[in-house]
């Protein structure tokens, strides 16, 4: 019952969809992208994609996922890396360097990926030797902004204390005031 | 002496032939991923995805072509920056999830027999119209925000029709394969040890090209939006512009007049110091970009119901705001009752505390609340009030 339902409202929006294609846009020019994207897709682009998996079939994990994630943003940033949008009157539209920021998201991809790998070796002596080191250095900042922190913290509790003490005084001389007038 | 072939014979070998090369192509996907699990998880995130896309973008269409009986509120102000922004962003991140359901379910493509009865033609006829009309919104969509048209037809229309043809194949897609995402609350077989690190995978891509971007509507991230096609502080007087003075053909003339016409009890012919002279209003509203950027900015001017109020009309009319622009789509917009009546619309002659510049509609634009940018019509010269 549902499912009769969904396939009638599925098609009753196909055939309004198709309707305005046919009545408001070109539709040669319309049908070409439609199926010349999805022919794109399958006929090259995914036959690139498994010939990539292949070839890097012996990488470890990491570092093909890595790669899967740095191939997909840099397929959505590619627009933009061109900049074929740029307009001359008008530096707000795409005022970015993004071939820069792609390869710096790239790198920073890369080094997640080299510290998960190493975090992978932690078994492994070497693996044990950096993470020590990092770790090292961790705590020290770990500490430091400890102490910043606590020093900060001091520092509001005496403010707090200072105007305390004030305002004590400033309320006893009020009251004496009051009192002796 | 040639022997004609027998054109049967040829036709059963070449039948042959693509039955052997297709089963061979068929055994190469041998990862575990291409399961119906996998399938089914990518499925259910992209049916959440379309249709909130397909609604925020029956939202930001009507909102510009209203139906004569369709008034939309004012407020809250920020909505249509919520919807629009929810849109293209979703919309962008939505692209390696699509990527990673087309290569899941790719073996499919090469099934043999191609055609088993008249309802698998239909039902592969229905997944041709949704791949292609998903991959040609998720590619025309990323293209027209990146301000780049190699098509032969208009983003707009195309864009908003083409959503109907996919949303149906999605409903019917979605009721054919219920039966698998049902499927999901079993508990998973016992091989299959990257499923979750593939979904993981995917899930990173789509983070990471939304906090790469979201920064362009979503103003506390703006340093993060390294990959967006906008930065909310990058342009004149620290705001985008979406058409610039020269592309609009306007200059910087002199005499310039708002005149305020059509079904009024007096007409007015304001010039710019009378409309300096009426109370001026402080607004912070946001511009709200069709193409999902918005900018937040300090709007003064006069109200657009002080301006009416003094012309003298009825509450329910609704007020044809025109542009110095002499063609273009936007050079018009329509305000309704709801809006004119809003304290927050303006007819501004200052952002960010200095007069507009030329490109932000010197000398007088309108900005209202909870409205496309491309409604917040520049360089403002006639009012045309209509019952």
């Amino acid at each position: 019952m549902t499912r009769r339902a969904l396939y009638a409202a599925g098609a009753v929006f196909v055939a309004i969809g198709l309707a305005g294609i046919g009545r408001h846009v070109g539709v040669a020019g319309w049908a070409l992208w439609f199926a010349g994207v999805a022919v794109a897709h399958d006929a090259v682009f995914a036959p690139l994609v498994f010939g990539v998996a292949y070839v890097t079939r012996r990488m470890p994990a990491p570092w093909r996922r890595a790669a899967v994630i740095a191939g997909t943003v840099t397929l959505v940033a590619l627009p933009a890396v061109l900049g074929f949008g740029r307009r001359r009157d008008n530096p707000s539209v795409l005022p970015q360097a993004y071939g820069k920021h792609l390869v710096a998201i790239v790198i920073l991809i890369g080094l997640v990926t080299g510290a998960v790998a190493a975090l992978n070796a932690y078994a492994r002596p070497m693996g044990k030797a950096i993470l020590s080191i990092v770790g090292i250095l961790l705590a020290i900042w770990l500490v430091f902004m400890v102490i910043g922190m606590i020093i900060s913290a001091l520092k509001f509790l005496i403010w707090i204390g200072f105007l305390a003490v004030i305002a004590a005084v400033v309320v006893t001389l009020i009251s004496k005031m009051a009192k002796s007038s | 002496m040639l022997r004609r072939a027998d054109p049967r014979r040829l036709i059963r070998r070449i039948d042959a032939e693509s039955e052997r090369l297709t089963r061979r192509i068929a055994t190469v996907f041998t990862s575990r991923l291409h399961d119906e699990r996998t399938a089914a998880w990518l499925g259910v995130c992209l049916g959440v995805s379309f249709t909130v896309a397909f609604v925020t973008g029956l939202v930001s269409h009507f909102m510009q072509h209203p139906p004569s009986w369709m008034v939309w509120p004012s407020r809250p102000v920020g909505l249509y920056r919520l919807t629009q922004g929810a849109h293209v962003i979703c919309g962008m991140a939505t692209i390696p999830l699509l990527l990673a359901k087309l290569w899941t379910v790719y073996p499919k493509l090469w099934q043999w027999p191609p055609i088993r009865s008249a309802a698998h033609a239909a039902r592969r006829g229905v997944v041709f119209l949704l791949v292609g009309g998903s991959l040609f919104q998720l590619v025309t969509g990323l293209f027209n925000v990146n301000y780049w048209y190699p098509f032969p037809f208009f983003f707009t229309v195309a864009h908003y029709w083409t959503a109907y043809v996919v949303f149906g194949a999605l409903l019917i897609h979605a009721a054919d394969e219920w039966a698998k995402v049902r499927g999901l609350r079993r508990p998973p077989p016992p091989y299959g040890p990257s499923r979750r690190g593939f979904l993981a995978t995917v899930a990173g891509a789509c983070g990471l090209v939304a906090v790469t971007t979201v920064g362009e509507t979503f103003t506390p991230l703006g340093d993060l939006a390294v990959l967006a096609p906008r930065r909310p502080g990058a342009g004149p007087q620290r705001l985008p512009v979406n058409k610039t003075a020269l592309a609009a053909g306007v200059t910087r003339g002199t005499g310039w007049r708002l005149t305020v016409t059509g079904a009024v009890r007096r007409e007015l012919s304001l010039s710019l110091d009378d409309l300096r002279a009426m109370p001026r209003h402080v607004v912070r509203l946001p511009i709200a970009c069709v193409e999902g950027w918005s900018a937040e900015a300090t709007w003064a001017g006069v109200r657009l119901r002080d301006v009416l109020r003094a012309a003298g009309v009825e509450d329910d009319v609704r007020v044809r705001v025109e542009s110095l622009e002499k063609a273009g789509l936007y050079r018009t917009s329509q305000v309704d009752p709801p809006h004119w009546h809003d304290p927050l619309t303006l007819l501004a002659l200052e952002v960010n505390g200095e007069p507009l510049s030329l490109d932000h509609g010197y000398p007088c634009r309108l900005i209202a609340p909870d409205r496309p940018g491309v409604m917040q019509t520049k360089w403002v010269a006639r009012l045309e009030v209509s019952r």
